[in-house]
């Protein structure tokens, strides 16, 4: 398990996948795609984008994208490419790959360890559209898929306003305050007035997770 | 010779060689010397590990690398200094980390997007000037790269161009090829990368009796050579003065 990664940020994004087309980053985005499908998703359809043909004719049929970030944004905008300023970075990072493009047709789940560094009020280099910079945002610059609908963290877990766009804090994971989180995050975090906790792991989610399961 | 070759559909023998083989059978070291140049345009997809260190040993310099993602290989080669440019839609390591060498390197780099270099290699295939996509939306690598927008003229649609990317040379690997030259198993965008670049090496893991058929056919001059699966030297550093001591 990579640095960060915590069995309830797993668990939480895999209760998030019912099924459908899918592509995962690797890491933990395809770990919490594998339980779900070892769970209660057995229909998910995983793609490997290194098939021939995907980028030009498959990548448009996704229908979730499972994804990491090296920083994201109050509005769910997404930064693999850069930290700094693009033309002289402090840091080179991993780049777009089909992230854009996944982010702006199919509908997105973020994973991401809850740190300062990484939940920012802006971006430092939009990589992917989440809201942009309000609700109307993407049907304005013609982006007409879902894009991202939950960030999960160790922490808890982000979806985005509807009436806004921000993302806000929709549920709470074991053992977790608000405040811990808004400790980690650096905008003015709301908190849903729907608050939930996440529900520990049942019998089949645990035994998946440790590997004994199915 | 007993030499084989296809007319149409239909594959005859023939006493005597007539018709030039499509693919040849031939040594790394040898390919790479026939095809790669110093300012050398390459089309990087899935090259392996000894395709980078046989270049790096030549000290060949200023290519231009064209890859989705350079890969671990990719990234040999920068760290030897043998590129002046990269074109790329990923820089990272099979566990997802960014690729050291590139991230630490001084080259000019071109970022665009998987489905935007798949659709220039795609437009490099068909001998067409730029490509179209639904992509690059809401992006600042709209404003950063060498993507524009064009107009659909039939429904009026906004839609992105990208360059066609029509490389010198592509080097691409497939899973296996026959002893006729015959390719199977391309990754990716192997096959467009190959139909993209004026020259092509196809590097395979395994080389078998005969294929029923090639996913490459119709490429002249196209070269072949089995590639077996080589560690990454330990002190890439060390290797690298060792080798061109």
């Amino acid at each position: 398990m990579t640095a960060g990664t915590s069995p309830m940020m797993l668990l939480a994004a895999a209760r998030l996948l019912r099924g459908g087309i899918c592509v995962s980053d690797p890491g933990a985005p395809t770990a919490a795609a594998l339980l779900a499908r070892a769970t209660h998703a057995p229909s998910l359809e995983l793609l490997d984008p290194r098939t021939p043909g995907f980028l030009r004719h498959g990548l448009r049929r996704v229908e979730v994208g499972l994804v990491t970030a090296a920083q994201v944004d109050a509005y769910g905008n997404l930064n693999t490419s850069v930290l700094g300023e693009y033309d002289e970075p402090t840091e080179r990072l991993t780049g777009a790959g089909i992230l854009p493009e996944l982010a702006a047709g199919a509908a997105l789940v973020v994973l991401l360890p809850h740190r300062l560094r990484s939940f920012v009020e802006r971006v430092d280099f939009v990589t992917a559209a989440g809201g942009l910079s309000g609700p109307l945002d993407r049907a304005r610059v013609g982006l007409f898929g879902t894009g991202p609908v939950a960030v999960v963290t160790d922490l808890g877990v982000l979806r985005p306003d509807p009436a806004t766009a921000e993302l806000v804090l929709t549920d709470l994971h074991p053992g977790v305050t608000v405040e811990q989180v808004r400790a980690e995050t650096g905008w003015p975090l709301e908190v849903s007035d729907e608050l939930v906790a996440t529900e520990p792991a049942t019998d089949a989610e645990r035994a998946a997770l440790t590997g004994s399961g199915p | 010779m007993t030499g084989r070759s296809r007319v149409g559909n239909v594959r005859v023998r023939s006493s005597t060689t007539t018709v030039p083989p499509m693919a040849t059978i031939s040594a790394l070291a040898d390919a790479l010397d026939a095809l790669v140049r110093n300012g050398s345009e390459v089309a990087w997809e899935g090259a392996p590990v000894a395709v980078a260190t046989v270049l790096a040993r030549r000290r060949v310099r200023d290519l231009t690398l064209v890859a989705l993602n350079p890969g671990i290989s990719g990234d040999l080669l920068v760290g030897a200094g043998c590129v002046a440019r990269l074109v790329t839609s990923a820089v990272a390591g099979p566990d997802g980390a960014v690729l050291p060498r590139i991230a630490a390197a001084d080259v000019e780099r071109e970022d665009h997007t998987a489905t935007g270099l798949a659709t220039a290699y795609d437009a490099g295939a068909a001998g067409l000037p730029f490509g179209v996509l639904r992509g690059y939306v809401g992006t600042d690598l709209a404003t950063v790269t060498r993507v524009a927008t064009v107009r659909c003229p039939f429904t009026g649609e906004d839609l992105a161009a990208v360059p066609a990317i029509a490389p010198d040379v592509a080097i691409v690997h497939a899973r296996r090829a026959d002893r006729a030259g015959n390719v199977d198993g391309l990754v990716g965008v192997g096959r467009d990368a190959v139909y993209a670049a004026r020259r092509a090496l196809v590097t395979v893991s395994e080389t078998v009796e005969e294929l029923p058929r090639t996913e490459l056919p119709g490429v002249a001059g196209l070269l072949v050579a089995e590639v077996p699966e080589s560690p990454v030297p330990a002190d890439f550093a060390a290797w690298l003065a060792e080798v061109r001591a």
